[in-house]
């Protein structure tokens, strides 16, 4: 398979909402080409005719009867945030100037 | 004569002595609460500790302890006993990191569904171990906080993710614990620190309050010193669960009583492809050596090949990493855990977060899944692996037909030192080459300490098919009952 390139790790840190420093960059470039060298083995592997496994367990879908029931309390909610205003998460702008 | 300590013995003789009134269950917490003062600043298995609200349960159950004698009923199995829990499971108000920066300050606000089983057991939290930053790791070493060392050699890892709970229970800080187990998670720490580690078939125990780190593999299971308290905990933490849609739906069974039945007749396989390239010396002999003595027992043993297993870590690191990927986009500062602060928006907010509160390995893996599910790639990366994880089921189920039982070693190797293997990302992978084609299968397996290396433990790993953990019991307790683990007295080295 191709090699990963120091462009490459860029998008893929974009995608993954990461900040990397450029030391860091560099260096998954280096590592991630050696896992994914060993990782690229299963392409030699004939798979032609064989069906993805997402769940080792065979679930068919798992329904329950859609009932109210009592969940977690306001206060217990925003209880681990580090900045509430009133009962509501406080945030940054959404939209970026 | 110096004073018996109750922190050596077994769940099930503390049992015995409670029943009896020879001790109360003060006795046993505050036996363990001075260990772990002996031996907690050499070993560091704990990021938080329980011990004022332990003393205060066991006051709590001597008294339930002794209504219950005097009503003439017997104490109930695991009833007082201490337990350490894997810092990835959530315990209601009580500091839960995972091991990472990101959630430094935590509490959860409800308690997973084995905490609440173990509560409602009477079995006493002494506190949360420490791990591999979101279970990603084989060595410890990846903890945002500090390194555990290996009760047996302290310069040497004590494996990982769960090698608090690992180190924890060999150096009688504790006497039961949970870890999870992805890719070995359970068991490579138990071979490693030379104690008893199950993963459950997948679905057997609920994952509700779990942190996720690969969902269609991550499964809790107990650490133990011997296969019977295996058992009994196994009892306890296993059963349907509507919290957890992929728990399955299934009558709760008691694991004690396979410990009763022998293994005559019972054919083993010895999975060749796990004996090969990168499993030291030592090991292998040690893996031989058990299958004599399984075949001594009356079972059938030969060794049977798995093509498809070649791939599985190959697999799994592209699987695992995907799923995690996605699991992990939910640390976004708001709601818990770290936000970072002086920041103009809410998307820079989000990223300097992340890139602040997750580790080097974490990272990695985040950026590997990312890689893995991206367009051009997923096919070649993710949905192959998925297709090879078809192939590597069908290898089980194919020589299930034929073996009750698949032994192979947990571990290439003895524990290694630390810090040998940290910056070498790959090489760390290969120490769960024995353990992940389990995860990626969905069976159950087990570890139990079949043999020695200069002084550090050797690990046996047994497998069987979906949901016979009582057969993986049976099998563990009869080498048990019949194997000198000649590490035994480790206790003495870490006295004052």
């Amino acid at each position: 398979m191709e090699k990963i390139s120091i462009e490459d790790v860029k998008h893929v840190a974009k995608l993954a909402e990461l900040d990397l420093t450029e030391e860091e960059i560099n260096k998954f470039v280096d590592q991630l080409n050696i896992v994914l060298e060993h990782a690229g083995k299963i392409s030699e592997i004939d798979t032609s005719g064989v069906e993805p496994t997402s769940h080792a367990i065979d679930f068919k879908n798992v329904f329950r009867d859609d009932i109210v029931k009592k969940s977690v309390n306001k206060e217990d909610a925003l209880s681990n945030s580090q900045k509430i205003v009133q009962d509501l998460f406080e945030l940054p702008l959404m939209i970026e100037e | 004569m110096e004073k018996e300590r109750l922190f050596r013995l077994s769940a099930k003789k503390l049992t015995e002595l409670l029943s009896k009134r020879e001790i109360s269950n003060l006795d046993i917490v505050n036996d363990v609460v001075e260990r772990t003062q002996e031996v907690e600043p050499i070993v560091k298995s704990y990021i938080t500790t329980n011990m004022h609200g332990a003393i205060a349960s066991a006051k709590k159950i001597d008294k339930l302890i002794y209504k219950s004698i005097f009503k003439g009923n017997k104490v109930e199995p695991l009833m007082g006993i201490p337990i350490a829990i894997k810092d990835n499971i959530s315990t209601e108000g009580m500091h839960t990191t995972c091991g990472s920066k990101i959630l430094a300050g935590y509490r959860p606000i409800y308690n997973a569904t084995v905490i609440k089983n173990l509560k409602n057991s009477k079995i006493v939290i002494m506190g949360k171990t420490n791990m591999d930053e979101f279970a990603m790791g084989s060595s410890t070493e990846n903890s945002s906080f500090w390194s555990t060392h290996n009760p047996w050699n302290l310069s040497n890892v004590p494996g990982g993710s769960s090698g608090g709970s690992a180190a924890a229970v060999a150096v009688g800080e504790v006497i039961l614990a949970l870890g999870s187990d992805t890719g070995g998670s359970v068991r490579q720490p138990a071979s490693l620190c030379g104690v008893v580690g199950l993963k459950p078939t997948y679905g057997l125990v609920s994952r509700y309050g779990l942190i996720a780190f690969a969902s269609s593999l991550d499964q809790i299971g107990p650490i133990t010193r011997n296969v019977e308290d295996c058992a009994l905990l196994l009892n306890v933490i296993a059963g349907h669960d509507p919290l957890d849609s992929t728990s399955v739906l299934k009558e709760k069974e008691d694991y004690t009583e396979y410990l009763k039945q022998n293994i005559n007749g019972l054919k083993i396989g010895l999975i060749k492809e796990l004996m090969g390239k990168g499993i030291s010396n030592s090991v292998k002999d040690s893996v031989y050596k058990a299958m004599d003595l399984f075949s001594s027992l009356g079972a059938f043993c030969e060794e049977v090949s798995l093509p498809s297993l070649k791939f599985a870590l190959s697999a799994y690191y592209i699987i695992a990493p995907a799923e995690a990927s996605s699991n992990l986009a939910r640390y976004d500062g708001i709601r818990y855990g770290l936000r970072a602060k002086r920041v103009k928006s809410f998307r820079s907010m989000y990223r300097k977060t992340r890139s602040k509160g997750f580790g080097d390995e974490v990272k990695r893996r985040i950026m590997l899944g990312t890689y893995a599910l991206s367009r051009g790639y997923y096919e070649a990366y993710y949905l192959q692996a998925q297709k090879v994880r078809t192939l590597i089921i069908n290898d089980y189920k194919r020589v299930f037909r034929n073996f009750d039982v698949l032994i192979s070693p947990t571990t290439p190797t003895v524990a290694f030192k630390i810090g040998e293997r940290s910056e070498d990302p790959l090489t760390m992978y290969l120490s769960d080459a024995c353990t992940i084609p389990v995860n990626l299968a969905g069976i159950p397996a087990i570890s139990i300490p079949c043999g020695v290396d200069n002084g550090l433990p050797i690990g046996l790993q047994i497998m069987t098919p979906h949901f016979k953990e009582g057969l993986l019991i049976k099998t563990a307790y009869n080498f048990e009952k019949n194997f000198s683990f000649k590490l035994k007295p480790l206790y003495k080295k870490y006295r004052e």
